[in-house]
């Protein structure tokens, strides 16, 4: 008898039985282990024990527990790196890491590459700042909300500024001294026209456009216009405030309506050929189709499938500041995130009309916030549906727009 | 205040008996700690030396003693500090399954949150090593994650 119920006691225990305790509130409930690896064989007649060597063979539900403990354990940088690492021991342990980190969207943390081209939060954005190095003409994008004193803050993105005959670029990498574009830390780039060509001086309007790499299963590799930004002067010149709008090919308009989500991509495509297709994104103003996004070039498994032609993209414009009589300049409410004034500093939120349904909430929300705090450092608040990349290439476009004729 | 084996079960203590045949002693209050044990002693009665064949002479009087603790209601952090101070991480590995084997739950918690502070700031390399686990990934595959921690860790390159 009693060897008996030996073995049913442990077939019990293996199969998760009455394996229910929960914890206390403050942690979340994690799966509670089975005892499927103690006795993977069980017979009437013998009882293995376990070879003490089984470390390397930890059961999938043990190893959830202790990564899932430590993703929630260093959830800022530069400790959180180490989830990172967690998912590069091997394919087992990069699919439970994955299984287990959330989107910047679902918890506001960055955690992979990838997390700085998926949505941020939607109700409170992620604060970072770009230091703006003039001697290399970079740009470094840091996780954090001004500089720290030891100057250990997440660098995010870098950008250099690279001139062009045929404008300005600014290429977008991973890293500060790799901006080759077959590398596999190349992101993205900014472009702009050359200034002053043939625009007449009163409506002085410079458009530029960024790019991501991006690739379609039907289309061979090129560059996927993320973005078209136009910056319009006021009457006043570099005296008041300019007009700024942005058509976000790659973000619906849906995005901001009730239900509505982003697209969000879950890995950096590959490289195939690099060939480059300039897909002509005529610089509208917003209304009417800008894409057909059934022969679009995003990320196939993100995007809603568009079953009935082109569909609306999202424009972002900024908040108009208000003039302040006494203080006798422009004003906008940057919360105390930005010190300084210029011309440079701006808060976008998105362009709707009320026939796009768009809660009154959500047109009220400030989707980029960038400003000033100091010589070459600003400030950059982004959420929902922005990324990080799309917010720095955004920012980045603010730094190089003198007016044609000045 | 261990008694003479009687039918109050309040002090009563159980005999354990390791892989390695050792035998060990243990109030039956801290084997209701032990899941697995207690539902040994439900079904073989509490008479009996209760066979734990995947648990060894090592480790068991360092649970035993978590659990002596435990039952007096005195587990602090400084005494969960002094438990792990001097472990390694083979005692630390090797406990931790035995308290998962033995369904020990606030042990198991302990020494798993234990275990992912111990690989605060690691390297992959570190992690591998530490869980015995071979890299499974393609050369191709191997570079992109190098870039992926490049990033992580410094967003500089690493050295190839």
């Amino acid at each position: 008898m009693s060897l008996r119920s030996i073995v049913r006691e442990l077939k019990e225990m293996r199969d998760g039985i009455g394996n229910t305790s929960r914890r206390g509130a403050g942690s979340r409930v994690s799966q509670r282990r089975t005892k499927s690896h103690i006795v993977p064989d069980m017979t009437l007649t013998s009882l293995e024990p376990i070879q003490q060597g089984q470390w390397a063979n930890i059961p999938s539900e043990l190893l959830l527990d202790i990564i899932r403990r430590v993703e929630e354990t260093e959830t800022s940088w530069p400790a959180r790196a180490v989830v990172v690492s967690c998912a590069s021991v091997c394919k087992s342990w990069r699919a439970v890491t994955k299984e287990i980190v959330q989107t910047p969207e679902q918890c506001g943390r960055l955690t992979f590459p990838i997390s700085l081209k998926q949505p941020g939060p939607r109700d409170s954005p992620i604060q970072c700042y770009i230091r703006r190095d003039r001697e290399t003409s970079a740009y470094l994008l840091y996780y954090g909300l001004v500089p720290s004193e030891n100057e250990t803050d997440k660098l995010l993105l870098v950008a250099k500024k690279l001139r062009r005959a045929t404008g300005t670029d600014f290429i977008i990498s991973l890293v500060a001294d790799d901006f080759s574009r077959s590398s596999n830390t190349y992101v993205g780039k900014l472009s702009q026209p050359p200034h002053g060509a043939g625009i007449p001086p009163k409506s002085t309007r410079s458009s530029r456009r960024f790019h991501s790499r991006q690739v379609s299963p039907r289309v061979p590799a090129c560059n996927y216009i993320v973005s078209t930004i136009t910056y319009e002067l006021n009457v006043l010149r570099t005296r008041g405030p300019r007009r700024m709008n942005c058509i976000m090919n790659s973000i619906p308009v849906s995005a901001v309506q009730e239900g509505g989500t982003a697209p969000t991509p879950t890995s950096f495509p590959e490289i195939t050929d690099e060939h480059f297709c300039s897909a002509s994104a005529p610089a509208l103003k917003g209304k009417g189709p800008v894409g057909d996004l059934s022969n679009s070039t995003l990320p196939v498994q993100e995007m809603p499938v568009q079953s009935q032609g082109p569909v609306e993209s999202l424009v972002l414009k900024n908040k108009s500041p208000r003039w302040h009589e006494q203080l006798q300049c422009w004003c906008l409410n940057f919360k105390g995130r930005v010190t300084v004034a210029s011309v440079k500093n701006f808060q976008l939120v998105a362009a709707v009309e009320p026939s796009h349904n768009v809660s009154a909430a959500e047109q009220e929300k400030v989707i980029l916030q960038f400003g000033k705090i100091g010589k070459d450092i600003f400030t950059m608040d982004y959420r929902y549906p922005l990324s990080a990349f799309q917010a720095f290439a955004i920012c980045l476009s603010s730094f190089d727009t003198k007016p044609a004729c000045e | 205040m261990a008694q003479e084996a009687s039918s109050s079960t309040s002090s009563k203590t159980i005999s354990l008996k390791t892989g390695d045949g050792e035998i060990f002693e243990i109030e039956a209050s801290a084997a209701k700690q032990m899941k697995t044990v207690q539902r040994l002693i439900d079904d073989l009665g509490d008479d009996i030396t209760i066979p734990l064949h995947n648990v060894f002479s090592k480790e068991l009087p360092k649970i035993i003693e978590y659990y002596k603790k435990d039952i007096t209601g005195e587990i602090t952090k400084d005494f969960e500090a002094e438990f792990v101070k001097d472990l390694n991480d083979d005692e630390v590995k090797v406990l931790f399954l035995a308290a998962n084997y033995l369904d020990a739950n606030k042990l198991f918690e302990f020494l798993s949150q234990n275990i992912a502070d111990r690989l605060e700031s690691k390297s992959v390399e570190y992690v591998r090593k530490y869980f015995g686990v071979e890299n499974d990934f393609t050369p191709e595959e191997e570079s992109k994650l190098r870039e992926e921690r490049a990033w992580s860790f410094r967003g500089i390159k690493e050295d190839e």
